[in-house]
């Protein structure tokens, strides 16, 4: 009795108990672990919901002349080309569908044309020419609402919050290295040309 | 134990007595240490891999025209999408680390020698394999 492994009287008891507590913590992180994954897994797995979108201002409707267009800047820095065709009007993305490149508006040939692998799409968005063409895609469009002369945007929360990466990128001087697209540092302007 | 314990008893007749035999299978002292977990590791990074690619193939369009507007569509908008996908490439990144791993842990322990000749071999085997694999992932546009 005077010399127990286990630490004096009570050991036996301790070792019990402490043994126990292990194993309901590992069968708990064990469980809570996979539970986790699982609960992941079918979220991803589970049909997206349509994110709600935000209104942002863009201009007075009065500004925007019939058969304009203009480069709205998001916060998040993505350029969306809004244009008016009559009382109609049509917000496209400038970012092409195949690989992500900034599509530019070329006003000699109305088109959309995308420098990294010739990509065309027409004055409404639709692929004319290139990959975005074969695989049948369209420049990504936003709703668009008036609302007392004022004309707003509804972008997702993702595309309307703050993006640090293109602030950064934004804020930096040096010009474009190769391999960059130039795209990208263009300033956004308004191309009083655009014509639908 | 009630009557689900008795339940399953009945369908699985193994007691706990034999369950810990089962389970608590002495290990000898000398492989009491961390790198032999080493070959396990790529095996369950290879599960994960499994896994998280079945998950991944339920958006990914694989045509070169499309893969990159699903990948993107994987990242930014599927829920939790992000997080799947980080785990499929961090996952076979770290396989085929934890294979090197292994293979070095064989070859200084000494554990390709007769009787083992042919582990090794099919050890080399799997080591290709993993490579291939994790090339022909590799070279996925955004994937």
């Amino acid at each position: 009795m005077s010399e127990n492994p286990d630490g004096g009287p009570g050991g036996e008891e301790r070792r019990s108990f402490l043994s126990r507590v292990s194993g309901v913590a590992m069968i708990g992180g064990l469980v809570s672990g996979y539970g986790a994954f699982v609960h992941i897994a079918g979220r991803f797995l589970y049909p997206a919901r349509k994110p709600e979108a935000r209104w942002l201002y863009v201009a007075r409707v009065a500004d925007v002349a019939p058969g304009t267009a203009l480069a709205f800047q998001t916060p998040g820095g993505s350029r969306i080309t809004v244009a008016r065709r009559g009382d109609d009007f049509i917000a496209l993305s400038s970012i092409c569908p195949h690989l992500g490149c900034q599509v530019r508006w070329e006003a000699q040939h109305e088109r959309f044309f995308c420098p990294c692998h010739n990509g065309v799409f027409d004055a409404t968005g639709k692929g004319t020419g290139g990959p975005p063409k074969d695989a049948d895609q369209s420049l990504s469009t936003f709703p668009l609402k008036v609302d007392r002369g004022l004309l707003y945007i509804g972008l997702t929360e993702e595309v309307a919050e703050l993006d640090d990466d293109v602030l950064r990128e934004d804020s930096r001087d040096a010009p474009p290295g190769p391999g960059h697209d130039p795209c990208l540092f263009e300033r956004p302007r308004c191309d009083g040309e655009w014509r639908v | 134990m009630g009557v689900v314990g008795a339940w399953f008893r009945e369908r699985i007749p193994i007691s706990g007595s034999q369950l810990k035999e089962l389970t608590n299978e002495p290990v000898p002292n000398h492989l009491k240490r961390w790198w032999f977990c080493l070959g396990g590791t790529p095996a369950y990074l290879f599960v994960v891999q499994i896994v998280t690619g079945i998950l991944l193939a339920f958006y990914y369009k694989p045509s070169p025209d499309t893969a990159y507007e699903s990948v993107r569509y994987i990242t930014d908008e599927a829920a939790f999408g992000w997080y799947v996908r980080s785990i499929h490439k961090w996952g076979a990144t770290l396989m085929v680390a934890a294979v090197i791993l292994h293979q070095i842990r064989v070859f200084f322990t000494g554990a390709y020698r007769r009787p083992r000749e042919m582990n090794w071999m099919v050890g080399m085997c799997l080591l290709i394999c993993t490579l291939t694999v994790g090339f022909t992932g590799y070279s996925r546009i955004r994937c």
